[in-house]
């Protein structure tokens, strides 16, 4: 015989006994299982959202405000795409879809998508995507309205960009409807939730978007091809420059830009050529001097010279009749933070007067200013500046007419820099000596000079990036093990329970081989061995049971816990390696749990064991360890109790009375302990005491038994302390900051809507609108780093905003808003620890934990309009927050970064309650075109809190299982009882106690059990939701909660019933008999 | 040379109710020779169990000297003791402790588990003992289906498989009737006899006791 034959012939002899850790195995196992099959079924179906939204695209270019070439994407074999927001409403306007994504796409585009399916429209059709269907209750030959902004080579908030309002609307008729697999959920952003989403012809958009043979962005099938020759082929149009030979004092190149301001980055290179001098030019609103005024002029900055000097030309000499010496004053618009002008002024000393003859004298100097450049008459220029057009003299409309945007005065560079240099740029021109090339070889001789990941256009691997988002996203297969855990502990105790039983059962067997010279660990090592035999089976039960389990879980993931997944389309994934792993660390845990449970058997003396005699009992070091612990737990709890009620932080108030509330149950268990090892010495006179020494006979047991009740309800009550609510939303601590409303707009708004110049761009209600406060934020598109998105955000959504107006607002789990208006922080950059372009950032708690796996102190990787990489540094968390899913920086930093990120997109409003609705619904009728959207902070604040409170939901029924589960453990307890005790129940039957007055004592004595573990569980359990109970209640299913106490009791005492009546049935003496 | 020679050796236990130590063995000295066989008799509570509990290491002594075959056991590991007593050692009980999942040649074979590296002939062994014993045709038998006689000689069979030095009985015949106790305690000295093996054994029968070597009487820990 070997000792593999010996395991399987125990297990096969007593395998009634091992039913039970059969069946606990098979819970533990199914539970297990189950939770990691549903973690691979959500992976797999974020990785098949990814797969499809998409196709075949592996890299691409994002140009966002930057247009590129549509040549540029045809040269590197590369689909051209117009991306950009706006809304969709169908024909009637009744239903309006904000943020859609507008996409002018053609053929190229198609084909990446995963089917290859090519939709061809003309120019009166678009294709919609099924969710936007859906929305609109659009189908194909109806006809939709689509509403977007004519992008604007210079950023809206730039002086001089022209006017805000350039939406254009498209009537089109619906020709397709776009199926996920076609293509329909194509979006560049990580995120399981469909976009809304218009397919517009390329060639139709650009045309609409005035933006001919331009697009601003391409995607790629081959990331590394991408990467390889993508700069190959770039081209000055590529970067917005153009090139043209001015003819002035010398012949010269001039390199402008549509863009108005050159970017500094390209600036910078483009002064490496020899000769270079830059040039910069300016409308003015006025030069006045002490015997005129003359308004709205060019004056250029260019050369060296008198930096206080001004040379002016003849006509402004004229004008105002002004001779060398004498001074004039330049009065001139400055950008602040968004479109902020600022009218300065300098003074200058007329140091020469030129002919308007001069070679100097020409328009050349002139950038294309946005209706300015463009238009016949002063009076009709919009240079998106406020201008006093009373002011314009019939003789400035003739100078107008003659010589266009001449510039009426020359000041030095440096000059003109130290009064007009923007964040935009310091440069509208840098002029280069004509050496006599042809346009092409300059043009190609300047590209080369230049890189386009200068101006942000950097080929991005959105396939990684994908990848990298769907691997690190919400690991549901260790939040389901955490929901379950308690199902799955009381399926391990219910387990050891009765392989305790078991091996008590054949003690003596341990004793003999022992005897027989089986070293302790040999015995033990055999034991286990059998155990797992047992275990094993019940983990192929357990992995059929898994499947079962991860369909059902699945279920109610689409279904009634819908709000975990946030419309993720669910399917059933199972890989082997999974259930491989489920079932080792099924059996690992099983055998572990079981090694732990029966360490005090194998402490049992050889002898003892033989005999089959042996007591709990504890040492008195044991007892004095314990009776010093309970006391210091007991204290521990009530301080921690009394500081839950100075901490403001919701989530770290409820983890206060969690763990005072726990503390406090096992200083209770470790009472409940010493009364049941205490011998009082008193005499038993009744049944009734003789059946409350049987519940101090084995303490173990009823511990567990006490424990198991205790510990089921508490958790599943006090979890629920955990659930967050929007609380009292007007409080500025709340998680909406006091905030009333909250929203977002398809199109930046560039006004400023706090002020009157906003209401009446927009046409808002001057007696309502001081009513309200708007706290507008600058959005940089990124990822959603919510909790409503399940995958793991790569570069989440960035917002600038003026901390000094949220001052006061939210409460923090850490730093404060202060903290992002240090960018310097001299302390920690002194120490080194700070990098120098570090941004600190605020983010919600929620935001940074989970959906960036992040804490404070921690930084993330991102670009700059220019392609160059900055960290942002978390410098506090929000708690619980309206703000979720942002990373939130200073205005003034994020524009440093971003200076072309033009108006606000995100916007907290701060309105009376009773007026809230009327501001919402009049904002969001104005801003219509702007697409602006308005909630209550309180219902988007309670949509972020959905998600964790449905994850308390799922714990909540499976822990409420467990408790159902510990308490069927009582029943098997009971019969266990009174199986060991059939001997001495039979004697007292001889003695001539009546059978119902035993059941009673049995009855009674296990109802003590449920009973115990009944109040300890409540009692502590009362303790951790006490923050919920004095709120507003916090979602807290009080009655479900009511409803799972009950039914536990009942169903215990059912049990208890059930268990005595069975164990007790037949004639007891016939067991003293046979002894 | 003795096989077994306690010297002095005293053990006391605990009074849960007093928490006083309640002596049971007071200084034992006891010299046992090999191929000798020991009758230890008493009333019961003397301290018989304690002192084989002693002798077959499945208890220590609180003072004295154990030394067994040349070894001073009470400087031993568990994991040395367990070996000896696999190797040394037979144990018979005055409950046989079959395994109930096993056959009869199963549980012979049991001890030989322990060994590191069982013999080549343990179950030829086997076979040939319980042949001895009148269990040729139960071989394949499980406890249940055996008489308490009979399971009584496995038991006996059980204890001589490795060969040890020493066989160890408590009461073997204590849950028998007076015949089959006779039978079994000539089977015993027979089965003794022949192996060489030194028997010691505890009983309450004095007519069984005479019948060994020598006759020990321990009477409130002392032995005289």
């Amino acid at each position: 015989m070997k000792l593999k034959d010996y395991v399987l012939q125990s297990a096969r002899h007593y395998w009634r006994g091992h039913l039970g850790l059969l069946f606990g195995t098979f819970l533990a196992g199914t539970i297990l299982t189950g939770s990691m099959l549903v973690g691979d079924s959500v992976r797999a179906s974020l990785r098949r959202v990814a797969e499809l939204r998409l196709g075949k695209v592996e890299g691409g270019v994002l140009g966002g405000d930057r247009w590129f070439t549509e040549n540029l994407a045809r040269k590197t074999k590369a689909a051209p795409l117009i991306l950009a927001t706006g809304s969709a409403s169908a024909a009637s306007g009744k239903t309006r879809v904000n943020g859609t994504q507008v996409l002018g796409v053609d053929e190229a585009f198609w084909k990446l998508s995963t089917s290859s399916k090519v939709f061809t429209f003309d120019n009166s059709s678009v294709a919609i995507n099924e969710s936007l269907a859906r929305k609109l209750g659009a189908k194909v030959g109806d006809t939709v309205l689509v509403r977007l902004e004519r992008p604007s080579a210079i950023s809206r908030d730039a002086p001089l960009s022209g006017s805000t309002n350039e939406d254009i609307s498209l009537r089109r008729k619906v020709s397709a409807i776009i199926s996920a697999e076609d293509f329909g959920t194509f979006q560049l952003i990580a995120s399981q939730i469909p976009p809304d989403a218009v397919f517009v012809n390329l060639s139709d958009l650009q045309n609409q978007l005035e933006m001919d043979g331009r697009v601003n962005a391409l995607l790629h099938p081959e990331f590394n091809v991408l990467r390889a020759l993508f700069e190959n082929y770039r081209t000055l149009a590529d970067f917005a420059l153009q090139l043209k030979r001015v003819a002035g004092e010398t012949k010269e190149w001039e390199i402008s830009t549509s863009r108005v301001f050159l970017d500094d980055s390209l600036a910078t290179k483009l002064f490496e050529f020899k000769g270079a001098r830059g040039v910069l030019t300016y409308l003015v609103n006025g030069i006045t001097s002490a015997k005129g005024g003359t308004p709205y002029s060019m004056i250029t900055a260019v050369g060296e010279g008198k930096d206080d000097e001004i040379t002016i030309t003849q006509w402004l000499a004229d004008d105002q009749k002004l001779a060398i010496g004498d001074e004039i004053t330049i009065k001139y618009f400055v950008v602040g933070l968004g479109r902020d002008l600022k009218q300065q002024e300098a003074k200058f000393k007329v140091g020469a007067i030129l002919p308007m003859d001069h070679p100097m004298v020409t328009k050349a100097w002139t950038p294309d200013f946005p209706g300015v450049s463009d238009v016949d008459n002063c009076r009709d220029w919009e240079p998106g500046i406020p201008m006093d057009m009373k002011a314009i003299r019939d003789k400035d409309e003739d100078y107008w007419d003659e010589f266009k945007g001449t510039p009426k005065g020359f000041i030095t560079l440096a000059a003109g820099q130290k009064l007009w240099a923007n964040r935009f740029g310091k440069l509208t021109a840098v002029r280069l000596p004509d050496e006599g090339q042809t346009e092409e070889a300059k043009a190609n001789v300047l590209a080369l000079r230049l890189n386009l990941s200068d101006i942000g256009l950097v080929p991005r691997d959105f396939k990684g990036e994908a990848g990298a988002a769907a691997k690190g996203s919400v690991d549901f297969g260790g939040l389901f093990i955490g929901l379950s855990m308690f199902l799955i502990a009381a399926a391990l105790v219910f387990a050891a329970l009765l392989f305790l039983f078991t091996l008590e059962r054949r003690a003596s067997q341990i004793g003999l081989l022992m005897a027989l010279g089986w070293t302790r660990g040999m015995v033990r090592r055999v034991w286990l061995m059998e155990a797992g035999v047992i275990a094993l089976a019940g983990i192929i039960l357990g992995v059929l049971g898994g499947i079962a389990y991860t369909q059902t879980a699945l279920h109610g993931l689409s279904n009634v816990w819908h709000g975990a997944t946030q419309g993720l389309p669910l399917v059933f994934s199972a890989s082997f390696g999974t259930i491989f792993n489920a079932a080792l660390a099924t059996l690992v845990v099983v055998l572990l749990t079981l090694f732990w449970a029966s360490r005090k058997l194998f402490k049992i003396a050889t002898r003892d064991l033989l005999a089959g005699s042996w007591q709990e009992s504890a040492t008195p070091a044991a007892q004095a360890k314990r009776s010093k612990a309970m006391p210091i737990l007991a204290v521990l709890a009530l301080v921690l109790l009394g500081s839950g009620f100075f901490v403001k932080n919701p989530e770290a108030v409820a983890g206060m009375f969690f763990g005072s509330g726990m503390l406090l149950m096992i200083a209770g268990l470790l009472w409940l302990k010493g009364r049941m090892l205490h011998d009082s010495g008193s005499l038993a006179r009744s049944l009734w005491q003789i059946g409350s020494r049987n519940v101090s006979r084995r303490p173990s047991r009823s511990l567990a038994v006490i424990g198991m009740m205790a510990g089921g309800i508490f958790l599943v009550v006090a979890v629920n302390a955990f659930r967050m609510s929007a609380g009292d939303e007007t409080q500025r601590s709340s998680g909406t900051g006091g905030f009333a409303l909250v929203g977002e707009s398809s199109l930046p708004v560039y006004e400023d809507l706090n002020a009157k110049a906003g209401w009446e761009a927009f046409g808002l209600d001057e007696k309502l609108m001081p009513q309200a406060r708007v706290v507008p934020f600058r959005v940089r598109e990124g990822d959603d780093a919510s909790c409503l998105n399940l995958n793991r955000a790569q570069k989440p959504l960035l917002v600038g905003v003026d901390p000094a107006k949220l001052a006061g607002s939210f409460t923090f789990a850490s730093g404060s808003w202060e903290e992002v208006v240090q960018p310097s922080r001299l302390q920690e950059a002194a120490s080194g620890t700070l990098a120098p372009q570090a941004v600190p950032a605020i983010a919600d708690q929620a935001t940074a934990m989970w959906g960036l796996g992040k804490g404070v102190g921690d930084t993330i990787d991102y670009q700059d309009a220019n392609g160059n990489t900055f960290q942002v540094k978390i410098v506090g968390l929000l708690a619980g927050s309206v703000l979720q899913g942002k990373m939130i920086i200073s205005e003034a930093a994020f524009l440093a970064k971003y200076p072309d990120a033009a108006g606000y997109r995100f916007f907290l409003i701060d309105a009376k309650p009773d007026q809230r609705d009327e501001i919402a619904a009049h904002l969001t009728r104005q801003l219509e075109q702007r697409g602006l959207a308005l909630e209550p902070a309180k219902q988007r604040l309670e949509l972020f809190l959905s998600v964790q409170n449905t994850y308390i939901g799922i714990f909540t029924v499976l822990g409420g299982l467990g408790v159902l589960l510990g308490t069927a453990g009582i029943g098997v307890l009971i019969a266990r009882h009174v199986l060991e005790r059939r001997g001495e129940l039979g004697l007292m039957q001889a003695l001539g106690f009546q059978p119902g007055a035993l059941r009673w004592m049995i009855l009674g004595e296990h109802s003590v059990l449920l009973l115990l573990g009944m109040i300890l569980g409540v009692v502590t359990a009362a303790l951790a939701v006490i923050p919920q109970l004095i709120g507003s209640g916090g979602g807290l299913p009080v009655a479900f909660l009511g409803k799972l106490i009950a039914a536990v009791f009942i169903f215990g005492l059912l049990v208890c019933v059930i268990a005595v009546s069975t164990a007790v049935k037949g004639r007891l003496t016939e067991a003293i008999r046979r002894e | 040379m003795s096989l077994i020679q306690l010297t002095k050796v005293t053990k006391s236990y605990l009074d849960p109710g007093s928490g006083a130590r309640v002596p049971v063995l007071r200084g034992i000295t006891l010299g046992i020779s090999a191929g000798e066989s020991v009758a230890i008799v008493g009333p019961s509570g003397c301290g018989k169990s304690t002192l084989l509990n002693i002798l077959g290491t499945l208890d220590s002594p609180d003072e004295g000297s154990f030394v067994f075959d040349e070894q001073d056991l009470t400087q031993c590991t568990p994991k040395q003791l367990a070996a000896i007593r696999s190797q040394k050692i037979g144990f018979i009980f005055q409950l046989h402790h079959l395994m109930p999942q096993c056959s009869v040649l199963e549980n012979v074979l049991l001890p030989t588990l322990a060994l590191k590296s069982p013999p080549a002939d343990a179950q030829e062994r086997a076979q040939s003992l319980l042949e001895q014993v009148g269990l040729k045709d139960r071989m394949s038998w499980k406890p249940a289906q055996l008489s308490g006689g009979e399971r009584q000689r496995v038991a006996f069979v059980r204890a001589l498989i490795n060969q040890p030095r020493v066989i160890l009985a408590d009461e073997p015949t204590g849950a028998l009737d007076e015949a089959n106790a006779a039978t079994l305690t000539d089977l015993l000295l027979k089965l003794q006899q022949s192996s060489g093996v030194t028997l010691v054994m505890v009983t309450h029968h004095r007519a069984q006791a005479e019948r060994m070597n020598r006759v020990m009487t321990i009477h409130e820990g002392v032995l005289s």
